[in-house]
């Protein structure tokens, strides 16, 4: 009786809660549409609804976007790739003595607070503004807070396993890879999701700043052009691929939550 | 050969499977740059076959001497050896742990956690899988061989550690509280199946235990601490043969054992607090 009484309230609870969020949504494109009609807001500010509709059905038919998530994703996959192997190589590294770690570990700290958008003009210089340079940047950024969170796995596993290890003869070499380095997965994953959504902001801002291809480019060229219907078109296919992205990087990272099976 | 039917008076000889000799001690610095001294003059000969209990106040140094067994820490004076060897690094053939703390690896199944100890020796899969199966079905865990260690109850997991133990076929077996963090009446259970196992096996086993019943029931002999630094007060041979029934605990014989135990702790326990009062009054 408990346990249906239980259950109905959380089902209304979920049901509630869609309400809520279903209205809010209706809400928002109810004012659009007001601000287009009784609103009398310039479509330069805010298009018509669908105009937009038809922009974004347009882009899903054009190579053009199709070329720009290319290069996009690819500069994102990259970089994540550059970060996360040195991340976790310099976090390796460190982990190894409490001198390494406690130097490392600040520095990490530093290079992870520091606006690294200061160094973009820089990068620019070096490596140009095709792939490589938001390659470089997005990777910059994004190696500090795996590098850090790699660390702090290495250092915070479970001293109980490491007993363990040493009370069933594991040598160094199986020490480091089935336990310190098995019992870090969830935090150093942690840090490599942090990372992930990191090189993907930086990617799409440094293509918006200053680049000649790319969705973050294909955003800053309407948007400069008036065509603000094409921008918010072009702002829906970003967060799809981000959602997509995103959803691809918690599928294949294991989960905190669960146990580090 | 079945469990039941090997008595402690067949496995017990005379041969010394460990000793610990030459006054062994254990001094430390603690983290104030002090020497603590956690152990003194200890000399302790354990026999083939022989399960000993270990019991003493809290923070005696009935953990730091098992890890002393175990090479996990190495005295500072005195030295260890088993069956013959001495002791300078831990070596699960020689000493295996059961951990007081659920120390299962939780990445990976239970049959692989049993075996864990031989693979890291080199052992090959099939042979890893062999011992870790045999070992289960020890302890009565076989249908939990693909299961991870979440699944499974506090009991469940410390009979798996102790299938971790057995299936290095260790000349000794240290179980450090194994336990303690089980309710009473899983552990009087469990412990008396496990003992039930250890027995019928003949194992040489020390265990420290905070619980007098537990070192009654399950022990040939009883070696009582005293506060730190610890040194061997008392030791208190049981003569009833192993396995005991839980029956055991309402016998005369096991009350007046507890008896004097239960004294010589209080005692023990009493000297402590006097020297705290003195140092409060002192200062």
């Amino acid at each position: 009786m408990m346990s249906t009484q239980v259950v109905t309230s959380r089902v209304s609870h979920r049901v509630r809660g869609r309400i809520v969020q279903l209205g809010t949504i209706a809400a928002a494109v109810g004012a659009w549409l007001w601000a287009q009609g009784p609103g009398d807001v310039s479509s330069i500010i805010l298009p018509r609804l669908n105009e937009v509709i038809t922009e974004f059905i347009r882009f899903l038919g054009s190579s053009e976007v199709y070329r720009a998530i290319a290069v996009t994703m690819s500069e994102i996959l990259v970089a994540l790739a550059i970060s996360a192997v040195l991340g976790f190589g310099v976090a390796f590294w460190a982990a190894r003595t409490d001198f390494r770690s406690n130097v490392v570990e600040r520095l990490l700290v530093w290079g992870y607070l520091v606006p690294h958008i200061l160094f973009y003009p820089l990068i620019i210089l070096w490596f140009g503004i095709g792939s490589p340079s938001k390659v470089a940047y997005a990777a910059s950024a994004a190696v500090f807070p795996i590098a850090f969170n790699c660390l702090r796995a290495f250092r915070g596993v479970d001293p109980k396993f490491l007993n363990v290890g040493r009370a069933y003869g594991a040598s160094a070499r199986q020490m480091d890879w089935q336990i310190k380095l098995r019992g870090s997965i969830p935090l150093a994953a942690a840090g490599i999701r942090i990372g992930a959504a990191l090189s993907m902001v930086t990617v799409i801002v440094a293509e918006m700043l200053s680049a000649i291809k790319g969705l973050g480019y294909l955003l800053k060229y309407y948007a400069q052009s008036f065509n603000t219907a094409r921008s918010f078109a072009i702002i829906a296919i970003i967060l799809i691929v981000v959602a997509i992205f995103q959803f691809g990087v918690t599928k294949l990272l294991p989960n905190e939550a669960k146990d580090i099976r | 050969m079945s469990l039941n039917d090997r008595s402690i008076e067949m496995s017990l000889n005379d041969r010394s499977i460990l000793k610990a000799n030459d006054d062994l001690s254990v001094t430390y610095t603690s983290s104030s740059g002090k020497p603590v001294n956690a152990l003194a003059g200890i000399n302790l000969n354990i026999k083939d076959g022989e399960f000993v209990t270990i019991i003493g106040p809290s923070g005696c140094g009935k953990s730091t001497l098992l890890q002393c067994f175990g090479g996990l820490l190495s005295p500072t004076i005195g030295e260890i050896s088993v069956d013959n060897k001495p002791l300078v690094a831990a070596d699960p053939k020689l000493a295996a742990f059961v951990f007081q703390e659920y120390t299962l690896l939780p990445w990976k199944n239970i049959v692989d956690n049993v075996s864990i100890g031989l693979h890291w020796a080199g052992e090959s899969k099939e042979d890893c899988l062999k011992k870790g199966l045999e070992m289960l079905e020890l302890v009565g865990l076989s249908e939990v061989a693909k299961s991870y260690p979440r699944e499974l109850s506090g009991g469940m997991q410390q009979r798996v550690a102790v299938a971790r133990a057995m299936s290095m076929d260790p000349s000794i077996l240290l179980m450090d509280e194994p336990f303690g963090a089980l309710d009473e009446q899983t552990r009087r259970h469990l412990g008396w199946e496990v003992c039930r196992i250890l027995t019928a096996r003949g194992r040489t086993v020390v265990m420290v235990t905070h619980s007098l019943d537990e070192a009654i029931i399950w022990a040939d002999r009883i070696i009582v601490l005293s506060e730190c630094p610890g040194r061997i007060i008392n030791e208190t041979h049981v003569p009833t043969p192993r396995p005991r029934p839980l029956a055991f605990i309402g016998t005369p014989a096991f009350a007046e054992i507890r008896a004097e135990l239960f004294r010589l702790l209080e005692t023990s326990s009493e000297n402590v607090q006097e020297r705290v009062a003195d140092s409060v009054v002192g200062s």
